[in-house]
Protein backbone atom coordinates (compact mmCIF):
# COMPACT_ATOMS: atom_id res chain seq x y z
CA UNK A 1 0.00 0.00 0.00
CA UNK A 2 1.63 3.21 -1.12
CA UNK A 3 0.82 6.58 0.88
CA UNK A 4 -0.21 10.10 0.88
CA UNK A 5 0.72 12.78 3.17
CA UNK A 6 -1.58 15.84 4.34
CA UNK A 7 -1.43 18.33 6.57
CA UNK A 8 -2.09 21.76 8.28
CA UNK A 9 -0.83 23.75 10.98
CA UNK A 10 -2.55 27.22 12.01
CA UNK A 11 -1.04 29.81 14.79
CA UNK A 12 -3.69 31.64 15.97
CA UNK A 13 -3.38 34.87 18.40
CA UNK A 14 -5.33 34.03 21.92
CA UNK A 15 -6.24 37.43 22.33
CA UNK A 16 -8.38 38.04 19.25
CA UNK A 17 -10.12 35.17 18.98
CA UNK A 18 -10.67 34.35 22.75
CA UNK A 19 -13.10 31.60 22.13
CA UNK A 20 -10.82 29.34 19.76
CA UNK A 21 -8.90 27.65 22.10
CA UNK A 22 -11.74 26.20 24.58
CA UNK A 23 -13.78 25.18 20.99
CA UNK A 24 -10.50 23.58 19.70
CA UNK A 25 -10.25 22.06 23.42
CA UNK A 26 -13.70 20.91 23.66
CA UNK A 27 -13.91 19.17 20.34
CA UNK A 28 -10.81 17.22 20.84
CA UNK A 29 -11.82 16.17 24.76
CA UNK A 30 -15.27 15.00 22.96
CA UNK A 31 -13.24 13.20 20.57
CA UNK A 32 -10.09 12.24 21.92
CA UNK A 33 -10.15 11.92 25.59
CA UNK A 34 -13.42 10.85 26.45
CA UNK A 35 -13.39 7.98 23.90
CA UNK A 36 -10.54 5.16 22.85
CA UNK A 37 -12.78 4.41 19.48
CA UNK A 38 -14.13 6.17 16.95
CA UNK A 39 -15.83 5.48 13.21
CA UNK A 40 -15.41 7.35 10.49
CA UNK A 41 -18.25 9.38 10.82
CA UNK A 42 -17.47 10.14 14.12
CA UNK A 43 -14.07 11.16 12.76
CA UNK A 44 -14.75 13.31 10.02
CA UNK A 45 -18.08 15.20 12.26
CA UNK A 46 -14.87 15.96 14.35
CA UNK A 47 -12.77 17.23 11.71
CA UNK A 48 -14.66 19.17 9.63
CA UNK A 49 -16.16 20.87 12.91
CA UNK A 50 -12.19 21.68 13.86
CA UNK A 51 -11.76 23.14 10.33
CA UNK A 52 -14.76 25.36 10.76
CA UNK A 53 -13.77 26.62 14.05
CA UNK A 54 -10.26 27.33 12.30
CA UNK A 55 -11.68 28.49 8.83
CA UNK A 56 -13.88 31.13 11.56
CA UNK A 57 -11.13 32.71 12.89
CA UNK A 58 -8.66 32.69 9.74
CA UNK A 59 -8.37 35.95 10.11
CA UNK A 60 -6.45 35.62 12.81
CA UNK A 61 -4.33 33.55 11.80
CA UNK A 62 -0.51 34.80 11.61
CA UNK A 63 1.45 31.73 11.17
CA UNK A 64 0.79 28.25 9.41
CA UNK A 65 1.75 25.59 6.90
CA UNK A 66 0.28 23.24 4.84
CA UNK A 67 1.89 19.88 2.88
CA UNK A 68 0.91 17.22 0.87
CA UNK A 69 2.88 14.39 -0.39
CA UNK A 70 2.06 11.82 -2.63
CA UNK A 71 5.77 10.00 -2.09
CA UNK A 72 5.30 7.20 -0.42
CA UNK A 73 8.29 7.30 1.68
CA UNK A 74 8.34 10.69 2.56
CA UNK A 75 4.71 10.74 3.44
CA UNK A 76 5.08 7.93 5.81
CA UNK A 77 8.26 9.63 7.47
CA UNK A 78 7.04 12.86 7.78
CA UNK A 79 3.57 11.78 9.36
CA UNK A 80 6.25 9.69 11.67
CA UNK A 81 7.51 13.23 12.30
CA UNK A 82 4.19 14.98 13.17
CA UNK A 83 3.47 11.74 15.76
CA UNK A 84 6.44 12.15 16.87
CA UNK A 85 6.52 16.27 17.65
CA UNK A 86 2.99 15.57 19.51
CA UNK A 87 3.98 12.47 21.41
CA UNK A 88 7.28 14.62 22.62
CA UNK A 89 5.09 17.61 22.99
CA UNK A 90 8.29 18.97 21.14
CA UNK A 91 7.23 22.57 20.20
CA UNK A 92 4.70 22.58 23.52
CA UNK A 93 5.86 24.90 26.16
CA UNK A 94 7.58 23.15 29.47
CA UNK A 95 5.91 25.91 32.15
CA UNK A 96 3.12 28.54 32.01
CA UNK A 97 3.87 31.66 30.11
CA UNK A 98 4.11 34.82 32.39
CA UNK A 99 1.01 36.28 32.42
CA UNK A 100 0.71 39.23 29.18
CA UNK A 101 2.09 42.85 30.43
CA UNK A 102 -1.31 44.72 29.51
CA UNK A 103 0.97 47.68 29.15
CA UNK A 104 2.98 46.09 26.61
CA UNK A 105 1.73 44.31 23.18
CA UNK A 106 2.63 40.76 24.16
CA UNK A 107 -0.17 38.42 22.65
CA UNK A 108 -0.24 34.71 23.40
CA UNK A 109 -0.25 32.12 20.58
CA UNK A 110 -2.20 28.41 20.07
CA UNK A 111 -1.45 26.22 17.30
CA UNK A 112 -3.93 23.40 16.05
CA UNK A 113 -2.68 20.70 14.05
CA UNK A 114 -3.70 17.90 11.87
CA UNK A 115 -2.37 15.37 9.88
CA UNK A 116 -3.26 12.84 8.14
CA UNK A 117 -2.12 9.16 6.31
CA UNK A 118 -3.93 8.22 3.59
CA UNK A 119 -3.78 5.20 0.80
CA UNK A 120 -3.17 6.70 -2.28
CA UNK A 121 -5.26 6.23 -5.13
CA UNK A 122 -8.57 6.47 -3.45
CA UNK A 123 -11.29 8.95 -4.40
CA UNK A 124 -10.60 11.01 -1.00
CA UNK A 125 -6.41 11.28 -1.49
CA UNK A 126 -7.19 12.24 -5.10
CA UNK A 127 -9.80 15.14 -4.11
CA UNK A 128 -7.48 15.81 -1.46
CA UNK A 129 -4.94 16.16 -3.83
CA UNK A 130 -6.39 17.96 -5.93
CA UNK A 131 -7.23 20.87 -3.08
CA UNK A 132 -4.10 21.05 -2.55
CA UNK A 133 -2.56 21.76 -6.22
CA UNK A 134 -1.90 25.53 -5.22
CA UNK A 135 0.38 27.68 -7.79
CA UNK A 136 3.70 28.32 -6.03
CA UNK A 137 2.98 31.56 -5.66
CA UNK A 138 0.08 30.98 -3.64
CA UNK A 139 1.13 28.81 -1.34
CA UNK A 140 0.99 31.09 1.73
CA UNK A 141 -2.20 32.54 1.08
CA UNK A 142 -4.61 33.30 3.80
CA UNK A 143 -6.68 32.22 1.01
CA UNK A 144 -5.22 29.10 0.14
CA UNK A 145 -5.19 28.15 3.81
CA UNK A 146 -8.62 28.65 3.79
CA UNK A 147 -9.27 26.85 0.59
CA UNK A 148 -7.45 23.89 1.94
CA UNK A 149 -9.66 23.87 5.36
CA UNK A 150 -12.94 24.23 3.25
CA UNK A 151 -11.59 21.04 1.20
CA UNK A 152 -11.15 19.20 3.96
CA UNK A 153 -15.08 18.36 4.44
CA UNK A 154 -14.43 16.14 1.55
CA UNK A 155 -12.38 14.00 3.28
CA UNK A 156 -13.60 10.18 3.71
CA UNK A 157 -12.37 8.44 7.00
CA UNK A 158 -12.79 5.39 5.30
CA UNK A 159 -10.10 5.97 3.03
CA UNK A 160 -7.92 7.33 6.24
CA UNK A 161 -5.68 5.01 7.59
CA UNK A 162 -4.10 7.55 10.33
CA UNK A 163 -4.74 11.09 11.50
CA UNK A 164 -3.70 12.96 14.25
CA UNK A 165 -5.30 16.67 15.99
CA UNK A 166 -3.58 18.17 18.47
CA UNK A 167 -3.96 21.62 20.16
CA UNK A 168 -1.02 23.60 21.97
CA UNK A 169 -1.67 24.64 24.35
CA UNK A 170 -4.65 22.93 26.37
CA UNK A 171 -5.08 25.57 29.07
CA UNK A 172 -4.70 29.32 28.56
CA UNK A 173 -2.16 29.88 30.99
CA UNK A 174 0.21 27.67 28.75
CA UNK A 175 0.20 29.89 25.54
CA UNK A 176 2.74 30.36 23.59
CA UNK A 177 4.93 33.73 23.49
CA UNK A 178 6.87 35.38 20.05
CA UNK A 179 9.78 34.26 21.87
CA UNK A 180 8.65 30.48 21.47
CA UNK A 181 7.64 31.25 18.12
CA UNK A 182 10.87 32.52 17.01
CA UNK A 183 12.71 29.65 17.64
CA UNK A 184 13.87 27.00 15.32
CA UNK A 185 11.88 24.39 16.07
CA UNK A 186 9.04 26.89 15.05
CA UNK A 187 10.77 27.15 11.47
CA UNK A 188 8.54 25.39 9.80
CA UNK A 189 5.57 28.16 10.22
CA UNK A 190 5.87 30.89 7.71
CA UNK A 191 3.96 33.64 7.53
CA UNK A 192 0.22 34.17 6.31
CA UNK A 193 0.54 36.63 3.33
CA UNK B 1 -13.33 0.52 2.07
CA UNK B 2 -14.28 -0.47 5.82
CA UNK B 3 -16.38 1.06 8.44
CA UNK B 4 -14.04 -0.74 11.10
CA UNK B 5 -13.56 1.70 14.20
CA UNK B 6 -10.03 3.99 14.13
CA UNK B 7 -8.56 2.72 17.56
CA UNK B 8 -6.99 5.61 19.41
CA UNK B 9 -3.13 4.97 19.38
CA UNK B 10 -1.86 7.88 21.20
CA UNK B 11 -3.20 10.77 23.63
CA UNK B 12 -1.19 13.71 25.18
CA UNK B 13 -2.94 15.23 26.96
CA UNK B 14 -0.86 18.03 29.50
CA UNK B 15 -1.23 21.76 30.26
CA UNK B 16 0.62 22.54 27.21
CA UNK B 17 -0.95 20.07 24.45
CA UNK B 18 -3.80 17.99 24.33
CA UNK B 19 -4.05 15.63 21.62
CA UNK B 20 -4.24 12.12 19.98
CA UNK B 21 -3.15 9.77 17.32
CA UNK B 22 -5.67 7.19 16.03
CA UNK B 23 -5.49 4.58 13.66
CA UNK B 24 -8.16 2.60 11.27
CA UNK B 25 -7.82 -0.69 11.78
CA UNK B 26 -9.57 -1.85 8.63
CA UNK B 27 -7.14 -0.29 6.62
CA UNK B 28 -3.65 -1.85 8.23
CA UNK B 29 -1.85 -4.26 6.04
CA UNK B 30 -2.62 -7.84 6.86
CA UNK B 31 0.54 -9.25 8.35
CA UNK B 32 0.55 -6.17 10.80
CA UNK B 33 0.64 -8.05 14.05
CA UNK B 34 1.92 -5.21 16.37
CA UNK B 35 -0.18 -4.09 19.22
CA UNK B 36 -1.65 -1.26 19.31
CA UNK B 37 0.13 0.81 21.81
CA UNK B 38 -1.81 3.09 24.12
CA UNK B 39 0.80 5.67 25.43
CA UNK B 40 -1.36 8.08 27.14
CA UNK B 41 0.97 10.48 28.88
CA UNK B 42 -1.66 11.76 30.97
CA UNK B 43 -5.07 11.34 32.08
CA UNK B 44 -6.25 14.20 33.87
CA UNK B 45 -9.65 15.54 32.78
CA UNK B 46 -9.33 18.26 30.26
CA UNK B 47 -9.81 21.64 31.63
CA UNK B 48 -12.99 23.17 30.85
CA UNK B 49 -14.04 25.37 27.99
CA UNK B 50 -11.72 28.61 29.05
CA UNK B 51 -13.18 30.86 31.36
CA UNK B 52 -14.53 34.31 29.64
CA UNK B 53 -16.42 35.55 32.81
CA UNK B 54 -14.14 36.75 35.69
CA UNK B 55 -14.06 39.23 38.18
CA UNK B 56 -17.00 40.43 40.70
CA UNK B 57 -19.93 38.06 41.17
CA UNK B 58 -22.58 39.28 42.36
CA UNK B 59 -25.63 37.65 42.91
CA UNK B 60 -29.00 39.41 42.13
CA UNK B 61 -31.20 39.31 45.37
CA UNK B 62 -34.32 40.74 44.32
CA UNK B 63 -35.47 38.47 41.74
CA UNK B 64 -37.94 35.93 41.45
CA UNK B 65 -35.92 34.13 38.74
CA UNK B 66 -33.43 32.39 41.05
CA UNK B 67 -30.63 31.33 39.06
CA UNK B 68 -30.23 34.78 37.33
CA UNK B 69 -26.59 35.66 38.47
CA UNK B 70 -24.71 39.18 37.49
CA UNK B 71 -21.10 39.38 36.43
CA UNK B 72 -18.46 41.19 33.94
CA UNK B 73 -16.61 39.95 31.57
CA UNK B 74 -14.46 41.22 29.67
CA UNK B 75 -16.09 44.08 26.82
CA UNK B 76 -14.10 43.22 23.76
CA UNK B 77 -14.16 38.88 24.47
CA UNK B 78 -17.90 40.00 24.36
CA UNK B 79 -17.99 41.44 21.54
CA UNK B 80 -15.73 39.05 19.62
CA UNK B 81 -17.88 36.20 20.75
CA UNK B 82 -21.65 38.03 20.45
CA UNK B 83 -20.76 41.13 18.02
CA UNK B 84 -19.54 44.20 18.09
CA UNK B 85 -23.14 45.87 19.33
CA UNK B 86 -22.99 43.27 21.97
CA UNK B 87 -26.02 44.46 24.41
CA UNK B 88 -27.44 47.20 21.62
CA UNK B 89 -27.67 45.39 18.40
CA UNK B 90 -30.71 48.13 17.43
CA UNK B 91 -28.72 51.05 18.47
CA UNK B 92 -26.83 52.72 15.65
CA UNK B 93 -23.24 54.53 15.06
CA UNK B 94 -23.31 58.26 14.64
CA UNK B 95 -20.67 59.51 12.07
CA UNK B 96 -20.34 63.35 12.70
CA UNK B 97 -18.05 64.53 9.58
CA UNK B 98 -18.96 62.28 7.06
CA UNK B 99 -17.14 62.44 4.25
CA UNK B 100 -18.83 63.21 0.57
CA UNK B 101 -16.04 61.57 -1.38
CA UNK B 102 -15.90 58.57 -3.00
CA UNK B 103 -15.81 55.38 -0.78
CA UNK B 104 -14.53 51.85 -2.17
CA UNK B 105 -16.49 49.45 0.98
CA UNK B 106 -14.83 46.44 0.18
CA UNK B 107 -11.09 48.27 0.45
CA UNK B 108 -12.11 48.50 4.23
CA UNK B 109 -11.66 44.62 4.85
CA UNK B 110 -7.74 45.39 3.74
CA UNK B 111 -7.19 48.21 6.41
CA UNK B 112 -5.32 46.13 8.88
CA UNK B 113 -2.98 45.37 6.02
CA UNK B 114 -3.18 48.57 4.57
CA UNK B 115 -2.19 50.50 7.35
CA UNK B 116 0.47 48.17 9.30
CA UNK B 117 3.82 49.38 9.64
CA UNK B 118 6.41 49.98 6.68
CA UNK B 119 9.26 48.58 8.58
CA UNK B 120 9.25 44.91 9.59
CA UNK B 121 10.81 45.69 12.64
CA UNK B 122 8.14 47.74 13.67
CA UNK B 123 5.44 45.39 13.14
CA UNK B 124 5.68 43.44 16.10
CA UNK B 125 4.19 46.50 17.65
CA UNK B 126 1.45 47.17 15.90
CA UNK B 127 -1.69 46.93 17.37
CA UNK B 128 -4.29 46.47 14.89
CA UNK B 129 -7.75 45.23 17.20
CA UNK B 130 -9.38 47.82 15.71
CA UNK B 131 -9.15 47.55 11.89
CA UNK B 132 -9.79 43.45 12.37
CA UNK B 133 -13.24 44.49 13.77
CA UNK B 134 -14.46 45.61 10.08
CA UNK B 135 -15.04 41.72 9.16
CA UNK B 136 -15.51 40.67 12.11
CA UNK B 137 -18.54 38.52 12.67
CA UNK B 138 -19.86 37.13 15.85
CA UNK B 139 -19.51 33.44 16.94
CA UNK B 140 -23.40 33.21 18.20
CA UNK B 141 -26.14 35.84 18.69
CA UNK B 142 -28.31 36.18 21.67
CA UNK B 143 -32.13 35.77 21.76
CA UNK B 144 -33.46 39.37 21.28
CA UNK B 145 -30.60 40.51 19.15
CA UNK B 146 -31.85 42.16 15.31
CA UNK B 147 -29.59 40.82 12.52
CA UNK B 148 -26.28 41.44 12.51
CA UNK B 149 -24.67 44.43 10.58
CA UNK B 150 -21.08 44.01 10.11
CA UNK B 151 -19.22 46.91 10.49
CA UNK B 152 -18.03 47.13 7.46
CA UNK B 153 -21.81 47.49 6.35
CA UNK B 154 -21.90 50.17 8.58
CA UNK B 155 -18.53 52.33 8.51
CA UNK B 156 -18.73 56.05 7.42
CA UNK B 157 -15.52 57.83 6.36
CA UNK B 158 -15.13 60.55 8.15
CA UNK B 159 -13.39 63.98 7.30
CA UNK B 160 -14.04 66.36 10.58
CA UNK B 161 -12.63 70.09 10.51
CA UNK B 162 -10.16 69.21 13.55
CA UNK B 163 -8.81 66.28 10.98
CA UNK B 164 -8.20 68.21 8.60
CA UNK B 165 -6.07 70.71 11.24
CA UNK B 166 -4.60 67.76 12.19
CA UNK B 167 -3.84 66.61 9.03
CA UNK B 168 -1.73 69.99 7.70
CA UNK B 169 -0.08 69.69 11.36
CA UNK B 170 1.36 66.16 10.54
CA UNK B 171 2.49 67.29 7.66
CA UNK B 172 4.21 70.36 9.45
CA UNK B 173 5.62 67.81 11.61
CA UNK B 174 7.42 66.01 9.22
CA UNK B 175 8.35 68.55 7.34
CA UNK B 176 9.94 70.04 10.45
CA UNK B 177 11.28 67.21 12.16
CA UNK B 178 11.80 64.25 9.57
CA UNK B 179 15.30 65.13 9.74
CA UNK B 180 15.69 64.77 13.03
CA UNK B 181 15.74 60.89 14.48
CA UNK B 182 13.41 60.28 17.09
CA UNK B 183 10.62 58.37 18.18
CA UNK B 184 7.40 59.97 18.35
CA UNK B 185 4.31 59.17 20.39
CA UNK B 186 0.95 60.92 19.07
CA UNK B 187 -2.18 61.16 21.41
CA UNK B 188 -4.57 63.01 19.87
CA UNK B 189 -8.16 62.31 20.06
CA UNK B 190 -8.58 58.51 17.75
CA UNK B 191 -9.90 60.67 14.49
CA UNK B 192 -6.89 63.26 14.73
CA UNK B 193 -4.27 61.08 15.58
CA UNK B 194 -5.09 59.02 12.46
CA UNK B 195 -5.16 62.43 10.82
CA UNK B 196 -1.60 63.48 12.35
CA UNK B 197 -0.38 60.04 11.66
CA UNK B 198 -1.40 60.76 7.63
CA UNK B 199 0.09 63.94 7.38
CA UNK B 200 3.45 62.57 8.88
CA UNK B 201 3.69 59.67 6.82
CA UNK B 202 5.99 60.77 4.45
CA UNK B 203 8.89 61.27 7.26
CA UNK B 204 7.64 58.69 10.55
CA UNK B 205 6.40 55.24 10.33
CA UNK B 206 3.27 55.18 11.98
CA UNK B 207 2.20 52.47 14.24
CA UNK B 208 -1.21 52.40 15.16
CA UNK B 209 -1.99 51.24 19.24
CA UNK B 210 -5.88 51.41 19.00
CA UNK B 211 -6.74 48.60 21.22
CA UNK B 212 -10.38 47.87 21.24
CA UNK B 213 -13.40 47.71 19.16
CA UNK B 214 -16.65 50.33 18.79
CA UNK B 215 -19.55 49.91 20.48
CA UNK B 216 -22.81 52.12 19.80
CA UNK B 217 -22.39 53.25 24.09
CA UNK B 218 -18.64 53.29 24.23
CA UNK B 219 -16.81 55.34 26.33
CA UNK B 220 -14.38 55.59 23.67
CA UNK B 221 -15.49 56.63 19.97
CA UNK B 222 -13.40 54.07 18.61
CA UNK B 223 -15.75 54.11 15.29
CA UNK B 224 -14.61 57.51 14.77
CA UNK B 225 -11.25 56.41 15.21
CA UNK B 226 -12.12 53.74 12.18
CA UNK B 227 -13.75 56.29 10.08
CA UNK B 228 -10.85 58.21 9.83
CA UNK B 229 -8.79 55.29 9.28
CA UNK B 230 -11.19 54.80 6.15
CA UNK B 231 -10.77 58.14 5.11
CA UNK B 232 -7.35 57.87 4.87
CA UNK B 233 -6.88 54.58 3.93
CA UNK B 234 -5.97 55.25 -0.01
CA UNK B 235 -3.41 57.21 0.92
CA UNK B 236 -1.07 54.64 3.77
CA UNK B 237 -2.02 51.87 0.66
CA UNK B 238 -0.83 54.09 -2.12
CA UNK B 239 2.35 55.12 0.24
CA UNK B 240 2.82 51.69 1.25
CA UNK B 241 2.41 49.70 -2.15
CA UNK B 242 4.96 53.11 -3.86
CA UNK B 243 8.49 51.59 -4.40
CA UNK B 244 9.85 54.84 -3.75
CA UNK B 245 8.54 55.27 -0.28
CA UNK B 246 11.32 55.10 2.60
CA UNK B 247 11.01 51.96 4.80
CA UNK B 248 13.24 52.56 6.91
CA UNK B 249 11.31 55.96 8.70
CA UNK B 250 11.83 56.57 12.61
CA UNK B 251 8.29 55.33 14.13
CA UNK B 252 5.72 57.09 15.20
CA UNK B 253 3.28 55.44 17.49
CA UNK B 254 -0.44 56.10 17.47
CA UNK B 255 -2.62 56.04 20.43
CA UNK B 256 -6.13 57.47 20.51
CA UNK B 257 -6.12 60.00 23.78
CA UNK B 258 -9.53 59.06 24.43
CA UNK B 259 -8.77 55.19 25.42
CA UNK B 260 -9.17 55.66 29.33
CA UNK B 261 -12.17 57.97 28.78
CA UNK B 262 -14.41 58.54 32.13
CA UNK B 263 -16.54 55.81 32.45
CA UNK B 264 -19.46 56.07 35.04
CA UNK B 265 -22.53 54.49 34.15
CA UNK B 266 -22.63 50.77 33.18
CA UNK B 267 -26.73 50.74 32.04
CA UNK B 268 -25.76 53.58 29.26
CA UNK B 269 -22.53 53.00 28.40
CA UNK B 270 -20.12 50.83 26.96
CA UNK B 271 -16.65 50.18 28.68
CA UNK B 272 -14.71 49.85 25.53
CA UNK B 273 -11.69 51.07 27.57
CA UNK B 274 -8.31 49.92 26.93
CA UNK B 275 -4.36 51.01 27.95
CA UNK B 276 -1.38 52.08 25.55
CA UNK B 277 0.20 48.31 24.54
CA UNK B 278 3.60 50.51 23.80
CA UNK B 279 6.90 48.84 23.58
CA UNK B 280 9.95 49.86 25.78
CA UNK B 281 11.25 53.00 24.61
CA UNK B 282 14.30 52.56 25.63
CA UNK B 283 14.84 49.86 23.45
CA UNK B 284 13.92 51.94 20.72
CA UNK B 285 17.36 53.34 19.97
CA UNK B 286 17.34 53.51 16.57
CA UNK B 287 14.60 55.99 16.53
CA UNK B 288 17.21 58.55 18.20
CA UNK B 289 17.47 59.12 21.82
CA UNK B 290 14.85 61.78 21.88
CA UNK B 291 11.39 61.13 22.24
CA UNK B 292 7.98 63.60 21.10
CA UNK B 293 4.77 63.68 22.36
CA UNK B 294 2.62 64.90 20.37
CA UNK B 295 -0.66 66.55 21.92
CA UNK B 296 -3.04 68.08 21.41
CA UNK B 297 -2.01 71.35 23.45
CA UNK B 298 0.87 72.21 25.32
CA UNK B 299 -0.99 72.05 28.82
CA UNK B 300 -1.83 68.16 27.64
CA UNK B 301 0.06 66.19 30.32
CA UNK B 302 0.58 62.50 29.09
CA UNK B 303 -2.26 60.17 30.17
CA UNK B 304 -1.73 58.03 33.19
CA UNK B 305 -0.76 55.15 31.26
CA UNK B 306 2.05 56.85 29.19
CA UNK B 307 3.76 57.84 32.74
CA UNK B 308 5.72 55.48 33.97
CA UNK B 309 7.53 54.97 30.37
CA UNK B 310 8.36 58.01 29.95
CA UNK B 311 9.96 58.75 33.36
CA UNK B 312 11.69 55.84 32.59
CA UNK B 313 13.03 56.94 29.79
CA UNK B 314 14.13 60.16 31.29
CA UNK B 315 15.59 57.94 33.58
CA UNK B 316 17.51 56.01 30.68
CA UNK B 317 19.09 59.91 29.38
CA UNK B 318 16.37 59.69 26.72
CA UNK B 319 14.96 63.52 26.17
CA UNK B 320 11.52 63.81 25.72
CA UNK B 321 10.00 66.99 24.25
CA UNK B 322 6.44 68.14 23.88
CA UNK B 323 5.33 68.76 20.67
CA UNK B 324 1.48 71.34 20.49
CA UNK B 325 -0.34 69.98 17.66
CA UNK B 326 -2.32 73.28 17.63
CA UNK B 327 1.08 75.11 17.29
CA UNK B 328 2.05 73.59 14.32
CA UNK B 329 1.20 75.96 11.34
CA UNK B 330 2.47 75.07 7.57
CA UNK B 331 5.80 75.31 6.59
CA UNK B 332 6.79 78.46 4.85
CA UNK B 333 10.42 77.76 3.91
CA UNK B 334 13.80 77.44 5.65
CA UNK B 335 13.47 80.28 7.90
CA UNK B 336 9.68 79.36 9.02
CA UNK B 337 10.93 76.09 9.29
CA UNK B 338 12.86 76.66 12.80
CA UNK B 339 10.30 78.96 14.09
CA UNK B 340 7.29 76.16 13.25
CA UNK B 341 8.90 74.22 15.31
CA UNK B 342 10.31 76.07 18.51
CA UNK B 343 6.91 77.59 18.68
CA UNK B 344 5.28 73.89 19.23
CA UNK B 345 7.71 71.80 20.89
CA UNK B 346 9.69 71.83 23.99
CA UNK B 347 11.31 69.92 26.30
CA UNK B 348 9.56 68.05 28.70
CA UNK B 349 10.39 66.26 32.33
CA UNK B 350 7.02 63.91 33.11
CA UNK B 351 6.74 63.94 36.84
CA UNK B 352 6.19 60.21 38.60
CA UNK B 353 2.48 60.36 39.75
CA UNK B 354 0.77 57.46 41.09
CA UNK B 355 -3.02 56.96 39.49
CA UNK B 356 -4.74 53.39 38.68
CA UNK B 357 -2.18 53.19 35.83
CA UNK B 358 1.32 54.08 36.48
CA UNK B 359 3.29 53.46 39.45
CA UNK B 360 4.72 57.13 40.27
CA UNK B 361 8.38 56.12 40.72
CA UNK B 362 10.69 55.42 37.92
CA UNK B 363 10.96 51.40 37.51
CA UNK B 364 8.14 50.74 39.59
CA UNK B 365 5.80 48.72 39.09
CA UNK B 366 2.41 49.34 36.93
CA UNK B 367 -0.85 48.14 38.43
CA UNK B 368 -3.42 46.43 37.01
CA UNK B 369 -6.41 48.97 36.77
CA UNK B 370 -9.94 47.27 38.01
CA UNK B 371 -13.10 47.45 36.75
CA UNK B 372 -11.82 48.47 33.45
CA UNK B 373 -12.84 47.24 30.03
CA UNK B 374 -15.64 45.19 31.83
CA UNK B 375 -19.12 44.55 30.80
CA UNK B 376 -21.85 43.98 33.19
CA UNK B 377 -23.63 40.22 31.71
CA UNK B 378 -26.59 38.22 32.99
CA UNK B 379 -26.27 34.84 33.16
CA UNK B 380 -27.92 31.58 34.15
CA UNK B 381 -25.81 28.55 35.11
CA UNK B 382 -23.21 29.69 32.86
CA UNK B 383 -24.23 30.56 29.54
CA UNK B 384 -24.66 34.19 28.93
CA UNK B 385 -27.78 35.50 28.42
CA UNK B 386 -26.92 38.82 27.13
CA UNK B 387 -25.88 42.17 28.16
CA UNK B 388 -26.89 43.31 31.76
CA UNK B 389 -28.66 46.11 30.96
CA UNK B 390 -29.70 44.78 27.15
CA UNK B 391 -33.24 46.53 26.27
CA UNK B 392 -34.28 43.48 24.64
CA UNK B 393 -33.48 40.91 28.27
CA UNK B 394 -36.08 39.30 29.79
CA UNK B 395 -34.31 39.15 33.19
CA UNK B 396 -34.39 43.12 32.94
CA UNK B 397 -38.10 42.56 32.48
CA UNK B 398 -38.60 40.45 35.68
CA UNK B 399 -36.62 42.88 37.59
CA UNK B 400 -38.33 45.50 36.18
CA UNK B 401 -35.13 47.19 37.09
CA UNK B 402 -32.25 49.07 34.13
CA UNK B 403 -30.11 51.53 35.15
CA UNK B 404 -28.08 51.88 38.39
CA UNK B 405 -26.92 48.86 39.94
Amino acid sequence: MLHSFFSIELCFRLDLCPNLLAILSEKVNAQSIAATVSTPQRHWAFYRGCAEACYANLNYAELGCWEFYDDDARAKRDYDEWCSAMVTAKTARTSPSAPSDIYRNEPRYMTFTMAFLLPQRTPCERQLARVCDIPESELWLRQTFGRILQGMRGINFASVKSDIAYLIPRDNDWGLTRADLSDSKFGYLRALL
Amino acid sequence: MTDAPFKREQLVNQPAIVGAKWWHEGLVVAGRREAIRNVAIATAGIAGVSAVIGLAVYSCTRSSIPDVNFQTAKSLEMQMTYGWDFGASSEPLTFNGESTEAFDRERVSKLADELAPLGSRYQPFYVSTLFRSIDAVPKSRLDGDGPFVPLKEALRPILTLSMTSAYAAGRTFAALAGASPRVVIVDLPGMDAVAFAAGASSAFDPIFLFDNWPHPRGVVRSHLTLAAAAYYQPLFAKRASDSSTNKAMPPMFVLDRERLAQYTDEASQFDNRYVARMPTLAGMQSGGKKISLVVADAGDPELDDLNDDLVNATGQGIAITKVAANRLSPVQGDAGTQTGLSQAEAPYTPIPRRTNFSSGQSGGTRPLPTSFGLVPVAIVGGAILGHRYARNGSWNRAYGAAGGG
